[in-house]
């Protein structure tokens, strides 16, 4: 049992090790489940050049136009930074179309109508996108961070990853599925 | 007198016989280092986890979005897990923070910290959003405790044991510790060398740079704003210096408590620094402490064991204090 156990953690340790340094090549041969618990070791390599939040806006069928979406309702957990739920999907896969698609269907379909807007109006489809806020480039010009509504946010400073394609949000604003 | 295998170690080095430092690294290891570890780490992450337990519907359950099966194993999805009923992922929680708490007080302390490294692992793969160094480096610590005898002193069994008449040991052989040492090191000289390969050379304010989001705490923005900028290259330096040679300095016995220090000091700037990040901080300055920290500090986790003695795991009856020397004669 002791071998097997020391063997276990000269493994784990090598993998950890080969991790940083041929990363392509231990992914393509060690099982993902064990890699992905060995890679523990890469927080902050990098600098940052901007402060990155995510944000959804959803298509107000009847008013015909985005307002921005409250997602703290649908992914409360953590809502004020960047462990959130949404964010970290936003993160990892704004570039999956497949899970981006079923994002866009959850939001539409559980994002609560009390919250879209008054009048009963409805979602037809969102629009996800990202911030990039620049680091400040001098000490005196540091803020307290706080989250701010999407309008005020120069369009400059915005990307579109995903938006309902067009056909879509007509499908759904005309009720069907 | 009850020697610190570390410092044997130290000697070892300074007298530059090879020999020695491989006794001193095999030799027996104060049991104190496993029964900290064995208290603190679960409370770390459960800590870490309070935070996504308050929304099980949203962390584990259909409730919340789930990512989809993406048809084969990719890094952002090593395994795909269905998301459970609400019902389950309650239940998941609850059996998290119970078995937790159990291994924390040392009560059927194998059993629980199986228990418990399988619940952990299972929701660090069920939901990639919340899989941080918490909980991934949380499962491997605790799936190691199992196989440790962590419960022997200092907790419920324990306790059941003494009224049985049977005493703690005192020690445990040298891979319950040594394990913990080497992961310790390890991961601080890959950090190390994560950091060399991306902006710290090239970067003098980079910490300063990570100050500005949601992370930001009124510590970080006072600091952002008010601290020298002549200050943030200085810890740049440090922190590549300490993590890319950590094993030196902690084998190295003279600069072993400059580097305890200089550790602990990073997880609090990190702890207080970054919000939500305090957990991680948590988390490894309980495994510092309890890995490098001079024997002479976990005193108050001595005291029950006074009358005992022994090698946990060596099948010895116990005897009193046992001497480096000594321990070493018997284990052969």
């Amino acid at each position: 049992m002791r071998r097997v156990l020391i063997v276990l953690a000269l493994g784990y340790f090598s993998l950890m090790i080969l991790d940083r340094f041929t990363r392509s090549k231990v992914n393509a041969r060690v099982p993902p489940v064990a890699v992905f618990f060995a890679q523990i070791s890469g927080l902050f390599p990098s600098a940052a050049v901007n402060s990155i939040d995510y944000r959804a806006e959803g298509w107000l069928c009847r008013e015909g136009r985005y307002v921005e979406l409250e997602m703290d309702r649908l992914f409360p957990m953590l809502a004020a930074n960047k462990e959130n739920r949404f964010y970290r999907i936003m993160h990892f896969y704004r570039r999956n179309r497949l899970v981006i698609t079923e994002l866009d269907s959850f939001i539409v379909g559980r994002y609560p109508a009390d919250a879209v807007a008054a009048g009963g109006d409805r979602l037809g489809g969102v629009r996800l996108l990202s911030l990039r806020l620049p680091v400040p480039s001098e000490r005196s010009e540091v803020k307290r961070y706080r989250r701010r509504p999407l309008s005020e946010y120069p369009s400059e400073q915005r990307i579109e990853w995903y938006w309902t394609p067009r056909r879509k949000l007509e499908n759904r604003c005309a009720g069907e599925a | 007198m009850v020697l610190d295998p570390q410092a044997e170690i130290g000697k070892s080095v300074r007298r530059g016989s090879v020999k020695a430092l491989l006794d001193g690294f095999f030799a027996p290891q104060p049991l104190e280092r496993l029964v900290f570890l064995r208290i603190f780490t679960p409370l770390a992450i459960l800590g870490f986890l309070s935070l996504r337990m308050a929304h099980p519907g949203d962390w584990l359950s259909m409730e919340g979005f789930a990512i989809p099966d993406l048809n084969g194993p990719e890094w952002r999805q090593p395994l795909y897990l269905s998301p459970l009923p609400v019902w389950a992922a309650w239940m998941v929680c609850g059996i998290l923070a119970v078995s937790a708490l159990m291994l924390s007080a040392g009560f059927r302390t194998p059993w629980v910290a199986g228990i418990f490294a399988a619940t952990l692992t299972y929701v660090t793969l069920a939901d990639r959003m919340s899989a941080f160094t918490v909980n991934k480096l949380g499962s491997v610590l605790i799936l190691a405790l199992i196989f440790t005898p962590c419960g022997k002193s200092h907790g419920v069994d324990a306790w059941l044991d003494a009224k049985k008449g049977r005493l703690p040991p005192t020690h445990c052989t040298w891979g319950n510790i040594r394990f913990f040492q080497a992961l310790l090191l390890v991961m601080y000289a890959m950090s190390g060398v994560a950091k060399w390969n991306g902006d710290w050379l090239g970067e003098p304010m980079l910490l300063w740079t990570h100050l500005h989001d949601s992370y930001q705490t009124a510590a970080s923005y006072f600091a952002a704003r008010h601290f020298p900028e002549g200050v943030w290259p200085v810890l740049r330096w440090v922190v590549l210096g300490f993590e890319l040679l950590a094993p030196l300095w902690f084998i190295l016995p003279w600069t072993r408590i400059p580097a305890l220090f200089t550790g602990l000091g990073m997880h609090l700037f990190i702890g207080l620094f970054f919000g939500p990040v305090i957990w991680f901080s948590l988390l490894m300055s309980v495994l510092l402490f309890a890995c490098f920290a001079p024997i002479s500090w976990f005193a108050p986790f001595r005291a029950a064991q006074s009358a005992g003695g022994g090698i946990a795991g060596e099948g010895r009856p116990p005897s009193t204090q046992l001497s480096f020397g000594n321990v070493r004669r018997k284990i052969r």
